[in-house]
């Protein structure tokens, strides 16, 4: 560089004219170099861009599937349903997307906005639906599917998830979801481990009581717990509430801060790694990290089983799993009830392609598979006739679980609910070490904030219906 | 140049209009121009749009809701846990990075190849280095540093426990990555150093030490200043490389905006965080170039 | 700075207290600080994950390697691989054209400047460089919706330069400094227009900065996952750096987000040695001192 910046001084001008031939030469042939270069990747990023983009004659159409599955649950999706289902229809291409459920609200409500929505299709968590039902501001991201719904629900839905749609036109004025996938967390024990700390290992604790006492036997480190995000967190807490007989939405109610104070206990037993846990938090068991993960979804079952965790999985013989321990009152067994829904944006087109794919993931056989191989219990009670007539354990349990459901109330706030229960509540508490004496003010500032937000972004009136505790868990 | 005087004793020449004085001035600027309408379009723009929708809710055109809501949320935590991070991550950067051009100043054999692997980090993409460090430091007690600590019979240890212990390691892992950035700017300082100042130096007794103290920090501390407003800006950025190891917890300032952002709704609340982050990069700035002083 | 020769006899190199057996010491030390985490990078791709993602020691030396984990990411069936491979390369050469495209008129536009002129000015693009990047790119989503943009390599390369014209300014405005001053006013007297002496003349003696720059840029932007992740459209595609922060954070499979890692991990590494020849400490001493 210091030899080229030195160039001989011009000393005539013929001498200046070569170099300065030379050199523009050079510089043309680096810029037509790096101009080409782009053009053609440009080009090609071009085609790319325009082949993926969806078509839509009348005969054929790609619809684009947004769904938020863990990655084993998103694999059997990729292999096994789309290629049936794209073989069972030629003329119509599955685009599958695999979002996040907080993103895709997010990316949603974009393409409705700009008018871009396109052939698509939704799988969203019944947790954050009613972001995308009533968009911030007013107005709605979805399109009601009344008219549809006959041609692509099926008659024979369980009666938990009959019960949210009925609950859908009583609420809504018409249906906007159908419920897709049912999912249910459940609680697992190293019986290993409990049976070397002296627990009976035929059953799981029964109560939480139980529960600690076994924590306490089996020492420090020993619990797993999803602390590590705002969804994962208050989920797991939602269903503690409402077991400890408590009401969730309001935070502060003697339900809830008993349920926080047996968590804040619990926690001194606790795997540190419980701080950054979520939903893909399970190896752990495996490994022996800890002995009582509480709790997870059903989906991990293949993968503690199979192989992929430590030399030697776990089997029948040392995994228990089980839905969970029960509380206290008349909402001592009560399960939240994940999963996902299916919707469709405003301003979809091509909704014979939209229809026909739907119709297909709710059907019975579909049904089934989903069941079979990711444990998702189905939403349509014809899957379940011709099952295989060895239940896992894990199928025992979610049916279990599924006796008593409790759904959280989709609200269109209901992530900012999540986010003050995590940043008030959970973080000072637990987290950062504050202790019981830090509950009350931890719950009374969540409840006082969740007032101000809905009256700064709802108005007064919604304000009040939620302290007047309008706003609870759903019971169908 | 003087003007040849033709006025024969009359009135004096003209003076030269502002353009021709300052024409070459003004052509220069103009080839600046363009940068300057892009930056205000795409920076400033948006950073404006931003700090007004911190103000505004879906029902209020002005209020100061989002910032009441963030603090009862813990806002003061958030700041303090991104400048512990900010500090820790700058010391450990530069306190390597010094012995490092230090260890660069010096001829030896296989100095290529260490100026090589010093500067491979710089290479590795951010989330790629996030998830690396996630496996070596893992908060279950699994990970490579604990299988290197049991080569030595040590217990696995819990590397995102506490609070601090999850920014220390965060620290780590951004100083693994940018202590190159900062090495390559020092050691250009270190090209500037008159090596007669050395020399005059050690004729007056000075030991390694103090030339160090003397010589090479004053004659450095230009490309300090400069290597402290380069990466204390990114640092109080940091995201992804923090987030992918630690999650939420603890919290941090840019994490907590897009946590908020991508919750429905929840971008008038990001909108403030992110004028918090904003101001703090402002007061960096300022504080950096007073008490650097100019270059 | 390397290869100084003792100028007197009397002189010395500075010595630190260190013995050469302690730099040395020093020396393997930090190299294997900086080395041992790239070596985590290829063990988790190479070896099968239970060996690493699922272990709870994971062995530091692999029991086995295999292919399967680069496999299933990159071929595997709906792998995001090739779209976004093409879509990261076609805005990081954008982001590099662009920079030297806007990087050149600035960088001669600030050299001919008036010092306190030009170093206000370098101080915009500097401040420019530090506003936070997700502050940024939340608001800037919307006009490109609306321009019907989202998701664009136009849109996330026009926001990625931010980040990358200052760091080429700050080269080529140092390399234009190093030139000496009359060849622009030699060109001109010769007859050549403005234009063309700049370009003619003085660009062409400048290339190595401008290479370094473009490789910069072109680094930065492929590193780039902020601008990318809040841009993207999930239904066409999203950028390497995205699809490894979603596979390791969202509902996506560790496994590919391995795998992509090892592929976008090795450009840069054998870019970054070829740029550290470029990198000498002359280049950026003389952006330094004008």
């Amino acid at each position: 560089m210091s030899g080229a910046a030195n160039p001989a001084p011009a000393a005539s001008n013929t001498t200046a004219g070569q170099e300065y031939t030379r050199r523009s030469r050079r510089l043309s042939a680096v810029w037509a170099l790096i101009v080409v270069v782009v053009a053609i990747v440009a080009g090609l990023g071009g085609y790319y861009y325009g082949h993926m983009s969806t078509s839509s004659s009348t005969n054929s159409a790609t619809v684009t599937y947004y769904d938020d599955l863990a990655s084993s649950e998103a694999t059997f999706m990729t292999n096994v349903l789309i290629p049936e289902f794209e073989a069972q229809h030629p003329n119509v291409n599955i685009n599958y997307v695999n979002i996040d459920a907080g993103d895709m609200v997010t990316k949603v409500a974009a393409l409705v906005a700009a008018n871009d929505v396109g052939t698509t299709l939704l799988a969203e968590d019944n947790l954050d639906i009613g972001e995308l039902l009533y968009a911030t501001g007013g107005g709605n991201d979805l399109m009601n599917l009344t008219s549809v719904a006959s041609a692509i629900q099926p008659t024979t839905m369980i009666p938990s998830m009959a019960g949210v749609t009925t609950y859908e036109t009583h609420a809504f004025g018409g249906e906007y979801f159908i419920p897709f996938r049912a999912n249910t967390p459940l609680v697992w024990l190293n019986t290993t481990a409990l049976g070397n700390a002296g627990i009976s290992t035929t059953a799981g604790p029964q109560t939480f009581a139980d529960m600690y006492a076994d924590a306490q036997k089996l020492g420090s480190n020993s619990v797993m717990f999803q602390g590590g995000a705002g969804d994962d967190t208050a989920t797991e807490m939602f269903q503690w509430d409402v077991q400890f007989g408590g009401n969730p939405m309001v935070y502060n109610d003697a339900g809830d801060t008993a349920a926080m104070s047996y968590l804040y206990n619990l926690s001194a037993y606790m795997n540190p790694g419980y701080k950054q846990a979520i939903y893909s938090e399970y190896a752990g068991l495996a490994q022996g990290k800890y002995q009582i993960l509480d709790y997870q979804w059903p989906y991990v079952y293949s993968l503690l089983t199979g192989g992929n965790t430590s030399v030697t999985p776990m089997n029948a013989n040392t995994l228990l799993v089980y839905p969970g321990p029960n509380g206290t009152g008349a909402n001592a067994a009560s399960h939240v009830i994940g999963g996902d829904v299916l919707a469709i944006p405003k301003g979809a087109t091509n909704l014979w392609a939209i229809e026909l794919f739907a119709q297909y993931l709710l059907s019975a056989p579909t049904q089934q598979l989903l069941m079979v191989d990711t444990g998702n219990p189905a939403v349509n009670s014809a899957a379940y006739v011709g099952l295989p007539s060895d239940q896992s354990v894990v199928d025992i349990a979610i049916e279990q679980a599924l006796e008593n459901p409790v759904f959280r109330p989709p609200v269109p706030w209901i992530e900012t609910w999540v986010s003050y229960f995590y940043n008030d509540i959970f973080t000072p508490v637990v987290l950062n070490g504050g202790g019981l004496s830090a509950i009350a003010g931890a719950e009374a500032n969540a409840n006082s904030q969740m007032t101000s937000y809905l009256t700064a972004n709802f108005g007064s009136s919604v304000a009040s219906e939620y302290t007047a505790g309008d706003y609870g868990p759903l019971y169908v | 140049m003087a003007l040849a005087d033709r006025s024969g004793g009359k009135a004096p020449a003209p003076v030269a209009s502002f353009w021709q004085r300052h024409k070459e001035q003004i052509i220069a600027f103009l080839f600046v121009v363009p940068a300057l309408v892009y930056v205000g379009v795409f920076a400033f723009y948006p950073a404006f749009d931003t700090i007004s929708l911190s103000f505004q809710t879906p029902i209020l055109a002005f209020t100061y809701f989002n910032y009441q809501s963030n603090v009862q949320s813990g806002l003061y935590t958030w700041i303090g846990n991104t400048l512990w991070l900010t500090a820790g991550a700058l010391a450990l950067q530069f306190a390597l990075a010094l012995g490092i051009a230090s260890i660069l100043a010096r001829t030896f054999r296989g100095k290529t190849a260490f100026a090589t692997i010093m500067i491979l980090p710089i290479g590795i993409a951010t989330v790629v280095a996030g998830f690396t460090f996630q496996q070596i430091f893992p908060g279950t007690g699994a990970g490579y540093a604990n299988s290197i600590l049991a080569n030595f019979g040590v217990g696995p240890y819990y590397w995102l426990n506490a609070n601090w212990e999850a920014l220390a390691v965060v620290a780590i892992a951004d100083s693994w990555k940018n202590t190159a950035l900062v090495v390559i700017i020092l050691v250009a300082g270190y090209a500037t150093i008159p090596r007669a100042l050395y020399q005059a130096a050690a004729i007056d007794g000075a030991g390694p030490l103090r030339q160090f103290r003397y010589v090479t920090l004053p004659g450095l501390r230009g490309f300090i200043v400069m290597a402290l407003l380069i990466r204390g800006a990114q640092e109080v950025n940091i995201f992804q490389l923090a987030y992918i190891m630690i999650g939420s917890s603890p919290q941090l300032l840019t994490v907590q905006v897009y946590l908020l952002y991508t919750s429905g709704g929840g971008i008038y609340l990001a909108s403030a965080v992110s004028t918090v982050l904003l101001g703090i990069v402002a007061v960096f700035i300022l504080l950096v170039i007073l008490v650097g002083g100019r270059r | 700075m390397t290869g100084d020769r003792p100028a007197a006899p009397a002189y010395r190199k500075p010595v630190l207290t260190l013995s050469n057996v302690g730099l040395y010491a020093a020396i393997v030390a930090l190299s294997a600080f900086f080395l041992f985490p790239i070596y985590v990078i290829f063990l988790v791709a190479f070896t099968p994950t239970k060996y690493t993602l699922f272990a709870g020691r994971p062995p530091l030396i692999p029991p086995a390697l295999t292919w399967s984990n680069l496999q299933a990411g990159l071929t595997g069936a709906n792998s995001p691989f090739l779209p976004s491979m093409y879509l990261s390369l076609e805005i990081a050469f954008l982001v590099g054209a662009l920079a030297i495209a806007i990087g050149i008129p600035t960088a001669y536009g600030l050299s001919r400047l008036g010092s306190r002129l030009a170093y206000g000015l370098t101080t915009v693009l500097f401040i420019v460089n530090m506003v936070p990047s997700i502050t940024i790119a939340i608001p800037i989503t919307v006009p490109f919706i609306k321009a019907g943009l989202y998701g664009s390599p136009i849109s996330i390369g026009l926001t990625q330069e931010l980040l990358a014209l200052p760091m080429t300014v700050f080269l080529l405005v140092g390399a234009f400094q190093g030139l000496p001053r009359d060849l622009e006013n030699q060109a001109r007297v010769d007859g050549a227009g403005r234009m063309r002496a700049v370009y003619g003349n003085l660009v062409p003696l400048i290339v190595p900065a401008l290479i370094a720059a473009f490789l910069l840029s072109w680094m930065l932007s492929w590193d780039e996952s902020t601008f990318a992740l809040i841009l993207y459209n999930p239904a066409t595609s999203a950028t390497l750096p995205v699809n490894i922060f979603l596979a390791f954070t969202g509902r996506g499979n560790p496994a590919v987000g391995v795998a992509f890692s090892c592929v976008a991990t090795i450009p840069v590494i054998i870019l970054t040695v070829v740029l550290q020849r470029y990198l000498k400490g002359e280049d950026l001493a003389a952006g330094v001192r004008g």
